[in-house]
């Protein structure tokens, strides 16, 4: 079975890397058990990038406060941080030319960048003022 | 009735729920996905919760105007007098019933920061962390100007019947932090820190009338910094970010370079709420602006 389709993160995109089990039914793409949930209302699964885009909808009006404490919230939401805030989330895993997520750039980190992610032995030592 | 959907979430809540909404302050070190499995419920009551006291509210003020109505039709002898007493009782009681029960369920009311703020906060930065580990998190919803945060207090009182008397109170109301290990091996951490003066006037008006006034102003304090590897990020050019935030702070440890962004916001009520685009803003700026340390291709 291929993997998940999902992009996991918000500020640092990377593939799941969890196997497929079901389809979206409203994008079609494979997704883990993770990244689906039912459909309100209704009794099919939907991957939280689909909930998350509709959650985000305007049409939601009032309920969009209910909506903020949703699994899916910030999956809808981060499209709307990258074009509001201008950010360009970075891009963990292997990249090719036209790497992008839904049309927004993405800045690629080499392989060599990702292997000092977590060589750090005293990461407790963080830098910060106690 | 939202009412009754909050009551039967409230008590599906485990004792440690229970215990934060009566408490208001909780700590804890432990994985993202189980401090956002123990909030997220605590968030949907709430927002039920505020519906339910809405609704009770309109069915107050509802009861209260049938009774006015009631007490018309019994004096146009339009309810007969038999029936006059029972009529009354139970508007009265709906009427009356409802604020108290408003009143009574404010107790397990918690401040809105909680579900929009935190929640969805946590919700985007879970996203990010590296795979299991635990999140440093303290969250406090007692109220800004409960007695533990006073720090000062200073009255005016220019004697016994003479006005305007005044007293200013000032609080420290450090309500949200949070350090959280990220998954390129940087360290983030959210920091509020509110301010708040509390100012109580009275005063005599110009018809001779005694009057009271409560005055607040809250300068929240947002910090989010990151502590990130050099050997990741070039973060030389810091400058920039000096004219996005309104403190900025760069420091050098460790091979590691911590970058600290702080902006501040005023409200003039305790129930204000926060947005969580401003810390993730504030991220967000702060990785826009690194580099990366090994140009692609060097
Ligand atoms: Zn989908
Ligand atoms: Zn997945």
């Amino acid at each position: 079975m291929e993997n998940c389709s999902m992009k996991r993160g918000f500020f640092f995109l990377r593939p799941c890397d969890h196997p497929a089990r079901r389809q979206c039914t409203l994008c079609g793409k494979p997704f883990c058990d993770e990244h689906l949930r039912i459909r309100p209302g209704k009794n099919e699964p939907a991957c939280l990038d689909c909930l998350g885009k509709e959650l985000q909808k305007p049409s939601r009006g009032s309920d969009y406060e209910d909506d903020l404490f949703e699994p899916g919230w910030s999956y809808g939401y981060r499209r709307s941080f990258y074009s509001g805030s201008h950010y360009r989330p970075w891009y963990i895993g292997q990249a090719n030319a036209d790497t992008s997520f839904d049309g927004h750039e993405v800045r690629v980190f080499d392989s060599e960048s990702a292997d000092d992610f977590d060589d750090d032995p005293n990461a407790e030592a963080d830098g910060f003022d106690s | 009735m939202k009412l009754f959907s909050a009551l039967r979430k409230y008590f599906a809540l485990t004792s440690a729920q229970r215990q934060f909404i009566s408490k208001g302050i909780w700590a804890c070190n432990q994985p993202p996905s189980t401090i956002i499995s123990f909030l997220r419920p605590l968030a949907a009551f709430d927002s039920d919760l505020d519906k339910g006291r809405d609704q009770l509210m309109k069915i107050g003020c509802g009861g209260l105007i049938l009774s006015f109505v009631v007490a018309i039709m019994i004096g146009n002898e339009v309810i007969p007098e038999s029936s006059a007493g029972i009529a009354m009782f139970l508007v009265l009681t709906l009427g009356v019933g409802s604020f108290i029960a408003r009143w009574l369920l404010g107790s397990m009311d918690m401040h809105n920061n909680l579900r929009l703020f935190v929640v969805p906060l946590l919700n985007a930065l879970q996203q990010d962390m590296a795979p299991g580990k635990n999140m440093i998190f303290k969250v406090d919803l007692r109220g800004k100007t409960c007695k533990s945060k006073m720090i000062s207090q200073k009255h005016d009182n220019p004697g016994w019947f003479r006005y305007p008397k005044l007293s200013t109170y000032i609080f420290k109301d450090y309500w949200f932090s949070c350090v959280a290990p990220l998954v390129d091996g940087s360290t983030l951490k959210i920091t509020i820190d509110d301010s708040v003066r509390q100012r109580k006037k009275t005063y005599s008006s110009s018809s001779g009338k005694t009057k009271f006034k409560t005055k607040i102003k809250i300068k929240s304090k947002i910090t989010a910094s990151l502590s990130m590897k050099t050997k990741i990020y070039n973060l030389d050019k810091t400058g920039p970010l000096n004219n996005l935030c309104d403190r900025l702070k760069v420091k050098d440890k460790n091979q590691r370079k911590a970058v600290g962004m702080t902006v501040c916001q005023i409200s003039t009520s305790e129930d204000s709420v926060l947005e969580p685009a401003v810390c993730l803003n504030l991220v967000g700026k702060i990785l826009m602006n690194a580099a990366p340390a090994k140009a692609k291709g060097a």
